[in-house]
């Protein structure tokens, strides 16, 4: 039971042909949904991310097994085996594990400074999902995973996390419209998960799920798609360039410059903080943009009563 | 991740982006109401009140309500925006010719071809 297979290796295959696939789909519906330099820089991304996860792999299996055996041996943790109730309770912890990094990636700068990346197209398509970061090691993606190895063998965990990302891959699409009721209503969907790639205000920081949307629901932070608002995908503020390394690395050399440049005692704030924070309040954080945004929202209405009450 | 793994990703990459070439999903170009619209869509808050397209109709100046004026940019086939306050840098070499410099290297600066390039220029210079 040690030795299970490499799911997420195995998928490739998978994953390039229901690409070819919404490539047609889209080119037959008049959509411009790809764009031949977006596609080289999301999928040259997905390649160097296999490779920096490859090369930081020994060191995350190193640090499981120093759990597993801190759970084992001092914590007197049990060790729950392969028996065939454990799967669907270790899938479902690794979720929530998910849901708590994916949420922590977007409110913590130094994790956001990784994950920034997969966000950083202004294309949502399947290209868009293996748009991964190369320094989710540096970035600590790996800690909110960590707990789960008290209990549950390694072997396991790195099975169901890559059921986990094989799920997540086909919800990048806008090939796909709803679901049946039922189905959206726990899962993530790709109508939940564009809700989540959008830049529009009411859509900031929402949608966090993996595999199941429950989780944004049980904690408040889920966001139904509208059919009235059209999605903006990306950054707030969109890279405009399809250099690489800039794609991979602009959020670190962000933080950097800061560091550099805010006063010493603000300069913990520029790694713990939201992405958006400043010192002086120079910028916007994705909370201070959605509060003007309904800020706004409010006042449209009553200038235009106001307007409609002079004319009378 | 082995040699051989590592030249199949590099193939498969490749052929799926020369497919995508192949294909051309080009760029929509921006009408001026497009262009406004883009903006208000993309910077919360920002209201605009008018557009300055480029001859080519694939970059955009828009004014805001506020004095703020929006950059707009095809990036691809999509446009990426940034919402300048005056003063902003810019300059006009000649005629109907203005270029614009987002303040971000990566972001570049952007050459716009207007009709009215001195008024955006005087906009984007924040004289009233």
């Amino acid at each position: 039971m040690n030795d299970l297979p490499d799911i997420v290796t195995l998928a490739i295959p998978g994953f390039i042909l229901l690409m070819l696939i919404e490539i047609a789909v889209l080119k037959w519906r008049g959509s411009d949904g790809y764009e031949t330099a977006d596609t080289a820089t999301s999928l040259l991304l997905g390649l160097g991310s296999t490779i920096a996860g490859a090369l930081s792999a020994g060191l995350f299996y190193a640090m499981a097994a120093a759990v597993q055996s801190f759970g084992g041996e001092s914590l007197g943790s049990p060790q729950l085996g392969f028996a065939w109730w454990v799967w669907p309770l270790c899938f479902l912890l690794d979720d929530l594990a998910y849901y708590i990094f994916h949420r922590s990636a977007h409110r913590v700068r130094w994790f956001w400074a990784g994950h920034v990346v997969h966000h950083s197209s202004q294309h949502y398509n399947l290209s868009t999902a293996l748009r991964q970061t190369w320094t989710g090691f540096f970035a600590l993606s790996f800690i909110f995973r960590l707990p789960l190895f008290l209990v549950f063998p390694p072997a396991m965990i790195f099975f169901c996390a890559g059921l986990n990302l094989i799920y997540q891959f086909w919800i990048h699409t806008e090939a796909v419209g709803r679901l049946p009721r039922w189905f959206e209503a726990v899962m993530n969907t790709p109508s939940h998960h564009r809700v989540h790639h959008g830049t529009n205000a009411r859509y900031l920081d929402r949608n966090y799920a993996g595999v199941f949307i429950i989780w944004d629901r049980l904690f408040g932070t889920f966001e139904r798609e509208r059919d009235d608002e059209r999605i903006h995908y990306g950054l707030v503020h969109n890279l405009g360039s399809f250099n690489l390394l800039w794609a991979a690395f602009h959020e670190w050399a962000g933080i950097a410059r800061d560091l550099w440049a805010a006063p010493w005692r603000h300069k913990l704030h520029y790694l713990i903080r939201e992405p958006g924070w400043s010192h002086d309040d120079s910028r916007e954080t994705s909370a201070m943009i959605r509060a003007r945004w309904e800020a706004q929202r409010t006042a449209k209405p009553k200038k235009a009563i106001d307007q409609a009450a002079d004319s009378l | 991740m082995t040699i051989p793994t590592l030249l199949g990703s590099l193939a498969a990459i490749g052929i799926v982006v020369l497919i995508v070439r192949a294909l051309r999903f080009q760029a929509k170009t921006l009408s001026e109401e497009q262009a406004m619209r883009y903006s208000e869509e993309m910077i919360a808050g920002f209201d605009a009140i008018d557009a300055g397209l480029c001859r080519n109709r694939h970059a955009a100046l828009v004014l805001g309500d506020d004095g703020r004026v929006v950059l707009l940019k095809c990036t691809g086939n999509r446009y990426a925006a940034r919402a300048l306050t005056p003063p902003a840098r810019c300059r006009c070499p000649e005629q109907g010719r203005l270029i614009v410099d987002s303040d971000e290297r990566q972001f570049g600066h952007v050459e716009l071809q207007l009709d009215n390039a001195a008024l955006w220029q005087q906009r984007l210079g924040g004289a009233t």
